[in-house]
Formats: C-alpha cells, structure tokens, sequence
C-alpha cells in the first residue's frame, strides 16, 4: 500500500473542499439573478398610459391608496363607468362588457407584493407624505401593458433614505411586522 | 444618527448573519452593541405603552390567549407535536403550583404577556441585536436577525419567550385567516409578545391622518388580548401621560409588579386581587 | 489519482453544490401563499371590512364582529353593540376561524359506497344536491307510503331558532313523534322545571349588573354555560357583587370566587332546600309569590306539599351529612343572601337535576328575586311570531299519535321533554317499532354523549342514516347520506340570545361559502317541496329568510324597520325593564312548585370509591374542541393538552400514592380509559373530574373520549341524565 495514498475528504482537500462549497454558497446566495420572479399571465390587456392620456386618476381604480393600507384595485363596475359602451379599437376592450355581464369581477393577478416581513400604508405614503404615486410605482404611468413582473425595484436602504430626508422614523418597527 | 450605523443597517437576512457571526463570540461582543443602537433609530419618544391586569376582574376564561393567538398568528403545534414540545402563548395563564409559594399575583391564575421591561434583560444578551428596546417602550423583535440561539429565552426571568421547533403549521395547511398584518415566523425563531405593535402603528396613523389628538379611549383596550377581554380587566395605554387610565391604575395601591425585585422594570402592572 | 485531481474535484463539486443551493427558487418565510376564494361580485381585491354577525360555538349567540380581508375572515372579535358580550369574546369565540377553514369541512353532499364506519377515500361519492335531495324525499316518501311515518326520527341539537322550527313542523307534518332534543344531557332540567313552574321553557337570565350577592349552584356560569358571558359582561362595570359558589369544583376561573362550598355531587338540590327550610322557618323570605302558585302548599290535590316536605327532610343539621355542608354554614349563607339583597341563586344550565332547579326556583322566589332588579329573570322573548300553522292529513295525525321511541309521553315532543337516554336501547331492540331513517342534525352521539359507544351500535344498525354536520364527526362516519351544513360564518339567521335579552341577534355571512354546503333551514324547504303533496304545502317559503322574516310581523316598526337595525348594528333589542314587569300586573310567574322526594342516601361506595364529576373547562366545544387547536391547547395544564385527564385532590392522589402528571387506568361500570392525573386543589375528596370535549380525532370506537366513561342512567320521571350517578375506582397504570 503506498503511504502517501490519502483517504478523500481527508486533511488539506477536505479543508479547501468545504471552503469552496461555503464559499460558492455564501456567494450565490446573495446573486441576485437567482431570485428572479417569474412574469404572470394577466386576464386582459390595459395601458396605464393611455388610461393617463385620457385623464384619469390613478385614485379612481386604486381607491386605497389614500385612506387604507392596500390600495387596491378596480371593480368591473369602475370601468364599466366608461366602458359601458365602447372605447377605443384594442381587441381586448369587449373584454369588459363580457366579465360585466356574466357579473364576474376581472381576475387581476397581483404583482407587487412587499415580503411578508414589511408592513407598508398607502396612506401614510400618499395622504401624510404627499408622495406621487410613480415615486415608487417608477413607470407604471408609461407603461402599455399590466404588469407581468413587479415594477418596483427598491432595496431597504432606499426607504431608509428617503425616511432620512423627509425626517420619518426608521424605527424598525415602524415598517416591519 | 451617524452615516457610519446606516452601513450596519443594511439588510441582513438570517443566512448571512450566521455566516458571518458563526463561531465568532467576539465578532458578536463587538457588534451587536452597535447593532441594538442603530436598530432603535428615531422614534417618537413621547410615549411609553404599558399595560394594566386587574386581577379582580378577570374571569380566567382564556379569551385574551386566543384572542392574540388569532391576531398574531401563532400556529398551533397539533395533537401530534404536542407531546415533544409545549404549545406558543404569547399571553399565557399562569397557573402557579400550589405545593410552591405563591407569587407576588397570589394564588389565583393570572394572565402574563411579554413584561416589556424598562431594562429588559433579553436585549443585553442578545448576540446579533434581533430583540431591542423602542423608544416608546416597546421590547421589539426583528425575526429576520434571530439566530435561535436562545439566550433571551434563558435571560428572560418570566420565561416570556417561545421557540419555534418547527415551522408554523396551520391545520390542514390552510392559513386562510392568518392576518395580513403580523408576519408569520419560521422556525428557529424565537418570539414573544408585542404589545400589538402593528395595531399601535395603525392606531398612531389614523391619528395623523384623522389629523386628531391620540384619545386615551382609543389606547385602553387596544392590543387583541383588551379587545377581547369581556370584564376589561386588561388596559392599555400611555404610561407617560399621567392623565391615562393605565397610567392612574399603575399608581393604585392594589398595584404590583412580577418579580420587582429583580430590577427588570416590567411595564405590565398587576393589581391585586382584593378577594 | 493525483492530489491536483482530487482538489479539482472537489472544488468543482463545491462550486456545483453552492450553485445548487443558491439558486433554488427562494420563498418568503414570512408569509404564507393561501389557498384562493372565490371572487365574489363587487368585493375589491386588497379591500376589507368587518362584518357583523353571530357567533354559533355555543347557545350564548354573543355578537360579533368579523375582519374579512381579501374574502377571507382573519379576526373574530365581539360586537359592541350586543347586549349578550358588549364587545368581549371568550376563547371559543375567537377559534371559530380554525372550524370555518378546517380540513375536515364536508366540501359538498356525499352518497357513501364504502363500508359504514370509515372516512378517508373510497369511503364517499361526491353527489349533487339534486341527487342528494331526490333520494332523501324518495326514502322518506317510502316510508309515507309504507303507512309507517313514526320510523322517522330526528335528532335535533338545537333548542331554539327557525331551523329548530322548520324540524318541529317538518315531523309533525310528515307524522312522526320521534322529534328528540338533548336536553336530557343539558339545558333539559332547567326548560322543564322552567316550563312546569312558569309556563315557559325559556332559560332565564340573571341581572348581575344589580345583584349585590350571586350564589353559583354549578360552575357553569364560570366557564362554559353561556350564562358565562352574561356574569364577565356584568363585571365589566364599577360595581361587582360577592360572588360565591357552590359545587363539587372550583374551576381555574373560581378565582374570582368570594366563597366556595364543595357541596357533594349531586346533592346541590339538599343544599339549596336546607336553606329554603331557613328562610320558611324563620320565615326571613317573601312567601306571597309562592303561595298563590299550587303545589307550595298541602292541599286537596297536593297531598305533598313543598313547604311540609322541606321542613320534615331539609333542616341543614339533616342534610349536613350528606351534602358535605355544614349546618352552621348552611344557616350562615341563608341569613346572608337575605341581609345582602338583591341576592340570586343562579342555576347552571349545564345542571341535569330538576330538584335543584325546583329549590333554586323557590328560592329567589323567597329572597324577592323573580323577575326583580338584580334577580332571575323569566325570559319572555322578544316577540317573534311563530310559524303560520300547518294543515296535516290523516297519515300525520296517526303517525304522531304512535308511541314516542323515547318513552315519553305522546304529544308533541320538544326540547325540554325529550328523553334521549333511552334511545339506544329503544333503537337496538327496534321497541317499540324499528326506525328506518334517522336525520342527525347539529347531533354527534357516537361522540359527545353518555354511552357513546352504545350510540355507535345502535345508529349502525338502522337501515338508513343522514347527517346534516359540516364536519366530519363520529356520527357523520356512520352516516350513508350527508347533506352538509353552511358553518355560522356562511349562513344568514336570526339568532335569539334569550336569558332576558329581549334580543335578536343577526347571522350573515362573512365569507363566501368555502365549498357546496347548504343551510339546513334551505334543505328542509327544499325536501318538503321534493316530497310534495302536503308536506310541500305546509313550507309555503321560497327561501329560509323568507320564512324567517315572516316572523318578525309582530314587532314594532315592522319587518323593515328590525331588519334595518340589524343590518346597521348587529342586533335589534325590544325596550325591557326589569323593573318595569311589577307584580301588579301578574301576581305570580309561578304557577306549580313541584314538592321534592324525600332525599335518597349515599349509594354504596365499595368497589367504585369516587364520583365523577363532568367538568367542562373554558374551551369545550362538545365535540368541536378537537377541531380548534388553540382551544384543546390552552395554557390549562402543564404537560401535553391534548392527553385527556382526570382532576383529583391532592389529598386523594396522596392517599393513592398518585403523583401528578401520572398516567392512571380511571374505570367506571361502563368502561376504562387511561388518563392523566392533574392535581387540582379546589376539588373535593372522592371526586374525580372528567374534562370532556377531549380526545382522539374524530373514529367510531376510539379508545380515548371521557364521554365513554360515564354512565347513561336517566331519571325515570325527567328523563334527565344523572351525571353524577357514574362512579369509579383509579390504579396506576401497570
């Protein structure tokens, strides 16, 4: 038996085996291609865009936004208010009338979701900070499409930042649950 | 509050915390100091929640426990974990042992939640700064940070803190009711009460918003387990307003406080039953 | 291999496995994806409201409030506005959410196709409600035909509401007598003696808000009874009265207790009639209520008088023996109830015995507390109209007129008369005739009654069994149909709190129902208009609130203006004053006051040396505890709480040699279940107490469940169980 022959896993390879898995492990981790969300099938077309062209307010289908924590979305009775009869040539604007009829609300997918661990109030945000709504929801105002992946890509620190400017409180408990 | 801190305040998810502070008690000694100090931030100072029990009126019926169990979603542990582990209360009945002496309560059971000390001693052992104190008074918990080591639970002379062994299984994997506003904790967690934090966010922003001044009536029976209360012997409120009622309650001569003499300063007060 | 390979190797295995890690999809720990809901019409993603209702865990209908978020209730707490909880809620209450969304919840009607006694797959056909209904009018249209109406028999767990009324008119039109309620295990004693003595089976409230000096007969009042919410909601106030209590237990919740009197099993109708004999021997009390009613006195047709039979048998020094009371307390607590007035003698509803509902009666009679400020108070209901009556034809005129299976006497059967102990026996010998189809509604036997395991035998035999539970039960595993129930948060009603509320209460629906289950009260319009000829014509009803609404035409402002209440607040209450209802106008409430046998002794004690005693503790539910986790895990006891126990004296458990948290083999006459032992001090000597409402999940012959402990004797004249007739011996486990 040759003395130099050592078990595998034994002595330095072990080592630098076990560094490299942590190390690649460590790393991977916090790879921020490996936790990408996967885009979402919505029911129907809609442009926020050309909704904003036609001057509406992003408060008359997301009536939350001022008042409640969730801003929420529009009933079928809210765009029948206009889509009553027909507008404009998109293929999918019969849409409407259909889900209307068979008294069936629209089933929008919702995309945007906080972690389960952050707490956040529209209210606070639009009526006591008087923010826009695209301060965060940054181009949904241009977009042509609903959303298929969420449209907002702020980190912690950016809502610390802005905390730190406007002088609101970064007391963890103030946005974490 | 220094830029240097806002470095420390950049998202840690559990993972990375134990990467980095695993094996290092030193590593631990020297940040977590700077952690619990940053994590506090700004707030708003000028309150100081606690909590009245009046110990007269409560009819020991256990609405207050599954009043909180309900609201902060704490998950039962079901027949078959029941017998390797205890089941979470936030708000428990203390039973004492009548062979033993009594406590400062007496021997009658008595509803205990989470003391939220003024010198709390699970903040002071905690390596990676997940329990800290609020401005207002508050013994709060970040769960992302936990590492489960325990210390706090074995810190804590109430024995107010609960693991979680295993990951929250709601019967029949169905959380349909677990509520939006309490984030569901995952195991290797260690929790306890939070006086309802999210319900004093809430009730603070409807203040703002209402643009009205934060009544006392709105605060007594606040957190789930005053709500639920049917003799309202639990109160809640401003310890700093001098003009609450839980603030009159704890001046009362019936009151009294859960191992005082320990130096803990708890903010939940007792008043003694009187029968 | 070279040392370089291996190196090579295993870093290229690192790489691979920490890739493998990091890149698995990453879930959030702290939230949890929910099962959907169906999107209801008109409800805003992301919005939420809170929906008034009531709650159905016990018969106390406490109001409450509901969060819904999303279509899905997440909250459950009390409604302010109702005069049963103003706001508060007990534990039960807020665990309702773990019924309304537990697994076992029968998604739809099931046909079963497997073996009777068995769940689980294979065991059920999913059906559709046509199908369902088509073949339950079909069985019961056979059994019209057939001539033989009576082999109907419907167990009905409710004792008040529009369901419970819809029932009673159903077997009376169809022609059937066996229409059996579960007063003999509850609620029973307190609805006769009621009846017999005032006319009414209404379960009286109490003003604790004005009592200064409460007796307890029976801990109910103290946890489960749902007189509880009425006593925490009078404390709710500046003033409390002196609490004191007399039973065999004193609960965890007897804290509040100003004074205890272990009285022995079953003897609390000695005690109370040793003090009524102070209060007539000293004549301390107002006797000008009882004297107008017959029976309070020997006469021509009352050859026992009650007041002669008191003062020959009940003098404390007599009774001391056997109630475990002392003469001298006995003397002291009647001279205080009548020093520290109003005082009230409050009866558990969960109490089984007519005697002590008699004495409790006379009573309050004797201290000026019928129907006075700070007494009991005879519930008079808010008003509703009854049914329109029915017309029947001959099949059910001759099919009422048959024996009842119960043994009662014929007539119509209701709650309070119903002697539901002596149908397993009735039904396992087929006397006095088989039963063909047995309807269960809001009634589990094979589980939560004395004599459970009898019950199971006895329901598999009959030919054809059909459930009405919304979750799986004993009683559902033995069933051949079921026709599933809404749950209460799924389901529109108006419910009546009674206990002197003068209130109805509103039920709605605060979700969408989860699955294709269908209210009761609509099943049975629906079968009725199935079968057709006169049972369709005596439910003219389109639909159950119509039959409901149709009852509201008596009360002030309409219909309308009660119905507007009710949306807006949760409840409507009909103006009451206690106070108002004088003795000018009625004389007495009190019609008959039954005289008491004289007392019966101790029975032998060798080879069975304790009682036992039917404890139900804060969160018992019948059998529905098992389904709530947060109730069957209450901070109770110390150890595992799913493990069934039996509370003892530390004196007993010493003399035994017992150490608490010991397993022990508990045997009755009937059966032998291994328990925990919990030390309890507040319970008497030679007493063990038996927690029910625990055990197993829900099997057909499973070893656990205390019910199977206790025996199913019944009071030959009431029909009430004796619950305290049950004794046992204890030895350790071996």
């Amino acid at each position: 038996m040759n003395a130099n022959v050592k078990l595998i896993g034994a002595g330095a390879d072990r080592f630098q085996g076990l560094v490299g898995v942590l190390a690649v492990a460590i790393v991977v981790t916090g790879f921020p291609a490996c936790r990408k969300p996967v885009p979402v099938q919505q029911p129907m077309a809609f442009s926020h865009k050309r909704h904003m062209e036609a001057d509406m307010k992003c408060i008359s289908c997301h009536p939350g936004a001022e008042e409640q924590r969730l801003a929420q979305f529009p009933l079928v009775s809210d765009c029948m208010d206009c889509h009553g009869k027909v507008r404009g040539s998109h293929p999918d604007e019969p849409k409407v009338r259909l889900y209307a009829e068979r008294k069936q609300e629209i089933p929008w997918l919702r995309v945007d979701r906080l972690p389960g661990h952050v707490s956040l109030s529209h209210a606070t945000h639009v009526t006591l900070a008087k923010m826009k709504c695209d301060d965060c929801h940054q181009g949904i105002l241009g977009s042509t499409q609903p959303l298929a992946l969420p449209d907002i890509h702020l980190k912690m620190e950016d809502c610390m930042q802005c905390h730190r400017e406007r002088k609101a409180s970064n007391q963890c408990a103030v946005c974490h649950k | 509050m220094s830029r240097g801190d806002d470095k420390i305040l950049k998202q840690l998810s559990r993972r990375e915390a134990l990467a980095w502070f695993a094996g290092s008690a030193a590593g631990a000694a020297l940040s977590r100091p700077a952690l619990a100090a940053a994590a506090s931030g700004r707030s708003d100072p000028s309150h100081r929640w606690g909590m009245a029990i009046d110990l007269d009126r409560c009819v020991r019926c256990h609405g207050c426990v599954v009043a909180c169990a309900s609201e902060n979603n704490i998950a039962p542990l079901g027949r078959s974990a029941a017998a390797n582990a205890r089941p979470i209360h936030w708000m428990t009945m203390l039973v004492p042992d009548f062979r033993r002496e009594a406590s400062e309560l007496g021997p009658a059971p008595a509803p205990v939640p989470c003391m939220h000390c003024d010198r709390p001693e699970c903040v002071k052992v905690c390596p990676v700064g997940a329990t800290y104190q609020t401005d207002d008074g508050i013994v709060a918990q970040i769960w992302d940070r936990c590492i489960g080591c325990r210390y706090c639970m074995v810190a804590c002379p109430y024995g107010r803190r609960s693991f979680n062994w295993t990951q929250p299984i709601f019967p029949g994997d169905n959380p349909s009711s677990v509520n939006p506003d309490v984030a569901v904790r995952p195991a290797g967690v260690v929790e306890k009460c939070t006086l309802c934090q999210h319900r004093i966010q809430a009730t603070l922003e409807k203040s703002r918003l209402d643009e009205q001044p934060l009544q006392d009536e709105q605060l007594q029976r606040l957190p789930a387990c005053a709500t639920a209360c049917p003799t309202h012997a639990i109160t809640f409120g401003d310890l700093a307003d001098p003009t609450s009622l839980v603030a009159r309650l704890a001046q009362s001569p019936r009151a009294v406080r859960l191992l005082a003499h320990l130096g803990t300063g708890p903010k939940v007060i007792y008043l003694r039953r009187t029968r | 291999m070279a040392d370089s390979g291996r190196r090579h190797f295993l870093g290229g295995a690192g790489l691979l496995a920490g890739l493998a890690v990091g890149c698995r999809p990453r879930r959030d720990p702290y939230s949890l994806e929910k099962p959907p809901v169906p999107v209801a019409r008109g409800v805003r993603q992301g919005s939420e409201s809170h929906v008034l209702s009531t709650c159905g865990l016990c018969p106390a209908a406490c109001g409450i409030r509901v969060r819904v978020v999303d279509g899905r209730a997440v909250k459950i707490e009390g409604n302010v506005a109702s005069p049963v909880n103003r706001g508060g809620l007990c534990a039960r209450g807020q665990a309702g959410l773990q019924m309304l969304y537990h697994p076992d919840r029968i998604a739809g009607p099931l046909r079963r196709v497997g073996p009777r006694g068995k769940g689980g797959a294979g065991a059920w056909r999913s059906i559709a409600w046509s199908e369902a209904l088509a073949e339950l009018s079909g069985q019961l249209g056979n059994l019209r035909a057939a001539g033989h109406p009576e082999s109907l028999l419907l167990l009905d767990g409710e004792a008040t509401g529009t369901t419970h009324a819809l029932w009673a008119r159903f077997m009376d039109v169809f022609g059937s007598p066996n229409n059996v309620g579960h007063g003999a295990t509850g609620f029973g004693a307190v609805a006769q003696v009621m009846g017999t003595m005032t006319g009414t089976t209404a379960m009286p409230g109490y003003d604790f808000e004005r009592a200064r000096c409460v007796l307890l007969v029976g801990s109910g009042p103290l946890e489960s009874s749902p007189q509880w919410i009425h006593l925490a909601r009078s404390l709710a106030g500046e003033f409390r009265p002196r609490l004191l209590l007399a039973s065999p237990r004193l609960p965890q919740s007897g804290a509040l207790v100003d004074g205890w009197f272990p009285v022995a099993p079953g003897r609390s109708a000695a005690f109370l009639l040793g003090l009524a004999h102070v209060l007539l021997r000293e004549q301390l009390g107002d006797e000008s209520m009882l004297e107008v009613a017959q029976g309070f006195a020997v006469g021509p047709a009352w050859p026992l008088g009650f007041r002669e039979q008191v003062m020959a048998n009940y003098a404390p020094a007599k009774v001391q023996g056997l109630t475990g009371i002392a003469a001298t307390q006995m003397e002291g607590l009647a001279r205080e109830l009548v020093a520290t007035r109003p005082s009230v003698v409050v009866l558990d509803e969960w109490a089984n015995d007519s005697a002590t509902v008699t004495a409790g009666v006379v009573l309050n009679a004797l201290l000026s507390s019928l129907n006075a400020p700070g007494g009991m108070v005879l519930d008079s209901g808010p008003g509703l109209a009854d049914l329109a009556p029915a017309d029947f034809d001959g099949l059910s005129r001759a099919g009422r007129s048959a024996q009842r299976l119960d043994g009662g006497s014929a007539g119509r059967t209701d709650f309070a008369s119903s002697r539901l102990l002596a149908l397993p026996e009735a039904l396992l010998a087929g006397k006095p005739y088989p039963t063909e189809v047995l309807l269960l509604s809001y009634a589990n036997p094979a589980f939560s009654k004395p004599g459970a395991n009898r019950w199971a035998q006895a329901i598999a035999k009959l030919p054809f069994v059909v459930s009405f539970s919304p979750i799986l039960d004993e009683s559902v595993l033995l069933a051949d149909l079921v026709l599933p129930d809404h749950s209460f948060f799924e389901r529109w009603d108006l419910v009546l709190p009674g206990r002197g509320t003068r209130a109805l209460s509103l039920r709605q629906p605060v979700v969408l129902p989860l699955g294709q289950s269908m209210q009761t009260g609509e099943v049975i319009l629906r079968l009725a208009a199935a079968m057709g000829g006169v049972m369709a014509k005596a439910f003219p009803w389109a639909s159950y609130r119509e039959a409901v609404t149709a009852r509201l035409i008596n009360l002030p402002g309409g219909a309308e203006a009660v119905l507007a209440d009710l949306e807006d607040k949760g409840v409507w209450v009909a103006a009451h004053d206690v106070s108002a209802e004088t003795v000018d106008t009625v004389p007495s409430p009190l019609l008959r006051v039954p005289a008491p046998q004289a007392p019966s002794p101790d029975g032998d004690s060798t080879p069975f040396p304790f009682i036992l005693l039917p404890c139900r503790g804060p969160g018992y539910a019948e059998g529905g505890m098992r389904s709530m986790a947060w109730l069957a895990e209450l901070p109770l006891v110390d150890g595992d709480p799913w493990q069934e126990r039996v509370e003892m004296s530390p004196e007993d458990a010493r003399a035994l040699g017992l150490a608490d948290g010991e397993r022990v083999l508990v045997a009755s006459a009937v059966a032998e279940v291994e328990l925990y032992v919990q030390l309890h001090a507040g319970m008497r000597r030679g007493v063990l107490g038996i927690a029910l409402g625990g055990g197993s999940a829900p099997a057909v012959g499973a070893t656990a469940g205390s019910y199977r402990l206790f025996a199913d004797a019944a009071d030959v004249v009431s029909g009430q169980w004796l619950a305290y007739a049950t004794r046992a011996r204890v030895r350790k486990v071996a």
